[in-house]
């Protein structure tokens, strides 16, 4: 239920909408399209006005044109295969012909990584990858704004990352965005502009430092603390470092990193890192770094579910790299699951041929099938 | 027992099993059309046809076969001179499909209403139109669900066609019953006749395996 709703968004702006759930975030994204049907007020994108109560079936045809959307259990067309879930808005929206919207597709679906993918069915397919192919899908129609729809929120962890660099390449690329999310670092590092929602009503808006880290409302401080999203939690965990890789091991398996309860310690361990919670003492992530085959390996990075989000992977590695320099290491490998988190942190991927065999990808049935591992390195 | 009289009733039947086969054909794809209209018209919810064919449906589920058939070969010609020229094969075909149809719609409603609402709300978002969204995302998805339930319906018209007799169509069971009143071999007749059917519907059963084969592209994993 929307209780009075006024924004406006400029061309190649980005908007993060957030909020607890329930608040309204989705269904004012749904009524940009008229999925929702509002009852009072107008809707304007670009140079098509649609008045609630007084919308022509015609007139809500012409609005959605202007917007696509990209859904939270992304909605593939799960008969189609890939290059044809990007044709068919093209076909039948903006009557394309096909080998034009044959070529469009399979240049958006290299745009998102999917292109060699475009054969194959949704159902075949990771969380992750249905979502790459959806932005595809949505990009390609070129509307005005992109409307995503807590894109990541239904996403395993290990597959967030991957959208979310998709989607902050549309961002460097200034797509005009409007984005529901949970997830604030995010928001903090992609939006233009943050608008907080509460009871159906905006509360706060403003650039997004201005409402992430100076919130000036009640309310919008409180949403951030319980989301636990503040600088506050800098100070409230250390590191240690130890050999426990064998007490560490159940964790990694969990994070969902390759290693089997019964594995021995990985070969040429150096060290291992523990991130120790301050208040209840209680281990909630760590890492081990080890040197073989002639190079650092940092052989394991893990954070507990219930404390990702808030920088501590970050931090963690960050204080690894410190380590291997201080074991006057050139350079660190990593075979990453999720590249696009390295990449942040100045990991470049180098082609597997490169590489020194620092993991036996090849022999695993996900590789290339749900899982895009890449052997990363940063030169120190 | 007679195998000679067996034999030569099978080769009448046969002679006539085109009669069968059409009636069951032009029947099948006449409801399914009719069938697919009503579901969509119910769908999407288009004001006073809805009541209408709610009507329809009901009557044409709530009453058999046979007195429908009459009351459209006998009956209604008693009213309208002009029908009454209608050959019996003709109104075999519209009652059948009247008759196959109040009961498909109900397949083909459920299927359109088990395709999520993501898919069609996902074709509306990028500027598809509904018409658009129900004949390129839906229908094609609720297909594969009303399938089974379809071969159903189209089993059931096949045996339908034998109550084509009671309005003098010469098809195969009006063929066995003929034979077998002049010449008193009831069992051979009606064991021919029945072995006959059993033949059409295993045929159409490996017809209907081939199908959904078919239509499972893209949901194995």
């Amino acid at each position: 239920m929307l209780k009075g709703i006024d924004l406006e968004i400029k061309k190649g702006e980005v908007v993060a909408v957030i909020g607890s759930s329930g608040t309204g975030k989705s269904t004012l994204l749904r009524c940009m399209n008229y999925l929702e049907t509002p009852d009072t007020g107008s809707i304007t994108i670009g140079d098509i006005t649609v008045t609630a109560g007084k919308a022509s079936k015609k007139e809500i045809h012409e609005l959605r044109k202007h917007s696509a959307m990209i859904f939270q259990n992304y909605n593939l067309f799960s008969h189609k295969d890939v290059l044809h879930n990007v044709m068919e808005p093209l076909i039948t929206a903006k009557k394309m012909k096909k080998e034009k919207a044959e070529r469009t597709a399979v240049s958006y679906l290299e745009k998102v990584g999917m292109k060699e993918k475009m054969g194959q069915f949704p159902i075949t397919l990771s969380g992750g990858q249905q979502q790459r192919v959806a932005i595809a899908r949505s990009m390609a129609t070129e509307p005005n704004v992109l409307l995503f729809d807590e894109p990541t929120s239904a996403l395993d962890p290990e597959w967030v990352q991957e959208v979310l660099e998709v989607i902050r390449k549309l961002a460097r690329a200034h797509f005009t965005m409007l984005i529901v999310t949970h997830e604030m670092q995010f928001a903090k590092e992609v939006a233009d502009r943050v608008v907080f929602m509460d009871g159906g009503k905006i509360v706060e808006e403003g650039s997004a430092k201005e409402v992430l880290e100076h919130p000036r409302q009640e309310r919008t401080k409180e949403f951030l603390k319980l989301s636990g999203k503040d600088a506050a939690d800098e100070d409230s965990v250390e590191i240690k470092k130890s050999m426990n890789f064998k007490d560490m091991l159940p964790m990694f398996i969990e994070a969902g990193l390759e290693f089997k309860p019964d594995d021995p310690d990985p070969e040429g361990l150096l060290v291992c890192f523990e991130l120790i919670d301050k208040k209840s003492g209680k281990r909630i992530g760590g890492g081990s770094l080890a040197k073989a085959y002639g190079e650092f390996l940092i052989r394991s990075v893990a954070v507990e579910k219930a404390y990702q989000g808030k920088g501590l992977g970050r931090k963690l590695v960050e204080y690894m790299i410190e380590e291997a320099k201080a074991w006057d290491a050139r350079r660190l490998l990593l075979t990453a699951k999720v590249p696009g988190f390295y990449k942040k942190l100045g990991f470049a991927v180098i082609p597997r041929e490169d590489a020194p065999p620092i993991s036996d990808c090849a022999s695993c049935p996900q590789f290339h099938n749900g899982c895009d591992s890449e052997i990363m390195r940063l030169e120190l | 027992m007679s195998l000679e009289f067996s034999f030569n009733t099978l080769g009448a039947m046969v002679r006539v099993l085109p009669v069968t086969l059409s009636l069951t054909a032009l029947s099948f794809a006449a409801s399914l059309v009719l069938a697919i209209i009503i579901a969509v018209i119910d769908y999407f919810r288009v004001p006073v046809l809805r009541q209408i064919f709610a009507v329809y449906v009901s009557f044409f589920r709530g009453t058999p076969l046979i007195p429908q058939l009459f009351l459209l070969y006998f009956g209604i010609p008693t009213f309208v001179a002009s029908l009454r020229d209608v050959p019996a094969f003709t109104v075999c075909v519209a009652g059948l499909t009247l008759n196959s149809a109040a009961y498909m719609k109900e397949v083909v409603r459920g299927a359109l209403l088990s395709v999520p609402d993501g898919q069609k709300e996902a074709a509306l978002a990028h500027g598809m139109t509904p018409v658009q969204t129900m004949f390129r995302i839906v229908l094609p998805q609720a297909t594969r669900v009303a399938v089974p339930s379809l071969f159903n319906n189209l089993v059931d018209i096949v045996k339908g066609t034998s109550m084509a007799f009671t309005i003098g169509v010469i098809e195969i069971t009006a063929t066995a019953s003929l034979r077998a009143s002049v010449t008193f071999n009831y069992f051979e007749a009606y064991m021919v006749l029945m072995l006959l059917y059993w033949v059409i519907i295993l045929i159409l059963e490996r017809v209907e395996a081939a199908v959904e084969k078919r239509l499972a592209v893209g949901y194995n994993r």
